[in-house]
């Protein structure tokens, strides 16, 4: 079957691409292994050094014999032991450069079983991942050789290391955004392979947000569950990253629904945000490449880091709130901005166009981010929000404070960003109440004139009656306001 | 279990609008399961239900695997 599979391209015919041979991964006589480029139904492999199974903080260990070092043939048992470890090795080795203390939820070694018996699927459960085989009218398909679900399921193991709260959020969005970290955790491990970016370069004419194997994810096992449930994945995959979807509330959207549809299950609800992110790096890779018509594979290899890096930092910086998507993504374009000023524009745009961010969030999102370093550190990720102060950063303009941001106190765990999604391009998500609330107490305070702007806001700028009782001022933070209350007012003054 | 029994500090308590859209979700998807004799969840499980809320009638789920 796997044979068969080797001669294979993704639309069943000969193969879609073949890599030339000065593009393709050094030739090794000894020390390496056969392993597929992507998901087995591209039936491309590869010649790649000998991966470790232990190395570091992000180790992993196979329950069963081992298998000893070699080419294996694909089709093989042997072979998938080390396509698998390949891919792991290669995913793990790509977070772990970006974090080097990182280690797994359950310690230094995360198991992993390969083969736990019949289904067409896979999953991560905090001790494990674990994968199986299951048919399709080609034979059996085994989600443990499909570098695409290694890495995904992978992805899953990365983030719950890096922010474990979010395991248990009883949020839609949050959940979703699991499962989207888990593809984009697949597409960048796959574009550290020197072979797959110039496919992909190749392949999308440098526009990688094209349909192509880069964006088709497990495309294999895709087509065994498509025999049984013709509408429960994508047409050419299980799910494809260049996709259309955009943002709508989830707790508005049907709890499942055929693939076609986008629905609160957050695989399905995960296409949004990995389509935006997608759209993402192709955007941000132009904006980088010397020749925008010629994008090279050196610089997708350089983009494919600092989108880690961003993924890393918006993660870092997010809340854990039920508007997640639009926190990561606030986080993202302040921590793109640090590492390549050409990054901002096109991951703002891939996030507005979604309505991830919405217009007001995205335009506000650098001055809000100055306001939030203020509050919590660098935004460089070094500083964990749990133990944050709680305070959320408003938009000064229409305060009358330009672009200073203002800094408030809310009730509610610390969010960095009052950014939220959009259900169209003018018309925000309306916020979780935490948030409602202070934007609603801080509007009553300058209707009444209550804050003290003396040395905020220029005299053009300013509002507030002349004479009230002030029971606010705004003190100056580094490239912010914060609103502190001077009084407690009685409220018998009328004035 | 009701809302005056204990449950494990993880647990997701439909107890917000959007916790039981979520656990909603779960349980009409297929995911939420009771485990067998040996604490072991179907395939295809998502989340162990640990208790019930009374006041949603919805299930209290510990979130087990992600797929």
């Amino acid at each position: 079957m796997h044979q068969q599979a080797n001669q294979r391209g993704a639309t069943g015919n000969s193969l879609s691409y073949r890599p030339p041979e000065s593009l393709n991964a050094v030739v090794m006589h000894d020390g390496g292994v056969n392993a597929w480029l992507d998901d087995p139904e591209n039936g491309t492999t590869i010649q790649r050094p000998a991966p470790v199974l232990e190395d570091g903080n992000l180790s992993y260990q196979i329950p069963g014999k081992r298998v000893p070092l070699g080419f294996y043939s694909a089709g093989t048992a042997n072979f998938r032991y080390w396509t698998a470890v390949e891919a792991l090795r290669r995913g793990a080795d790509f977070w772990q450069a970006r974090i080097p203390d990182l280690q797994w939820h359950m310690g230094r070694k995360l198991t992993v079983v390969l083969d736990d018996g019949v289904d067409l699927n896979a999953y991560y459960d905090r001790t494990a991942l674990k994968f199986f085989h299951g048919r399709s009218s080609e034979g059996l398909v085994y989600s443990g050789e499909s570098p695409d679900i290694l890495c995904h399921e992978m992805g899953h193991a990365i983030l719950d290391a890096l922010k474990p709260e979010l395991w248990n959020v009883g949020s839609q969005e949050v959940a979703a955004f699991h499962e989207s970290f888990g593809d984009m955790s697949a597409i960048l491990s796959a574009l550290q392979l020197p072979v797959m970016r110039a496919a992909v370069i190749s392949e999308t004419d440098g526009h990688i947000n094209r349909n192509s194997r880069l964006s088709r994810m497990a495309e294999q096992l895709g087509q065994a569950i498509r025999e049984s449930y013709p509408d429960a994945v994508d047409p050419d995959c299980l799910r494809n990253a260049s996709n259309r979807f955009m943002y709508k509330a989830p707790t508005l959207l049907d709890s499942s629904g055929p693939a076609s549809l986008l629905t609160s299950e957050p695989h399905s609800f995960s296409r949004v945000f990995t389509g935006a992110f997608l759209d993402a790096i192709a955007g941000m890779l132009l904006a980088a490449a010397r020749d925008r018509a010629a994008p090279t594979d050196d610089e997708l290899l350089q983009m494919s880091a600092h989108m880690g890096d961003i993924l890393i930092a918006g993660v870092r910086n997010a809340a854990v709130v039920s508007n997640f998507y639009s926190q990561v993504a606030a986080g993202m374009v302040q921590a793109a901005g640090r590492i390549n000023p050409a990054y901002p524009r096109p991951l703002k745009a891939a996030f507005v166009r979604r309505g991830v961010l919405s217009l007001h969030s995205a335009t506000s999102v650098e001055t809000l981010g100055t306001a939030a370093r203020s509050m919590f550190g660098d935004g460089s990720g070094e500083e964990p929000i749990s133990h944050a102060p709680s305070g959320i950063a408003l938009d000064g303009k229409p305060y009358g404070l330009g672009d200073m941001a203002l800094i408030v106190e809310t009730p509610s765990q610390p969010r960095r960003f009052a950014a939220s999604s959009a259900v169209n391009e003018f018309a925000p998500v309306q916020v979780p109440s935490s948030e409602v609330a202070a934007r609603g107490f801080v509007e009553q305070l300058f209707k009444q004139g209550r804050v003290d702007l003396s040395d905020a806001a220029s005299e053009a700028d300013r509002i507030d009656p002349l004479a009230s009782l002030k029971t606010h001022r705004l003190v100056k933070a580094e490239g912010a306001l914060r609103l502190e209350r001077i009084l407690c007012d009685c409220g018998l003054n009328h004035d | 279990m009701n809302e005056q029994e204990p449950v494990p500090a993880d647990s997701i308590v439909p107890d917000t609008a959007e916790s039981q859209a979520y656990v909603r979700g779960v349980v009409q998807r297929g995911e939420a399961a009771l485990p067998d004799k040996d604490g072991k969840l179907p395939r295809g499980a998502t989340h162990e239900i640990v208790g019930h809320h009374d006041a949603s009638g919805l299930p209290i789920l510990v979130r087990k695997r992600m797929y």
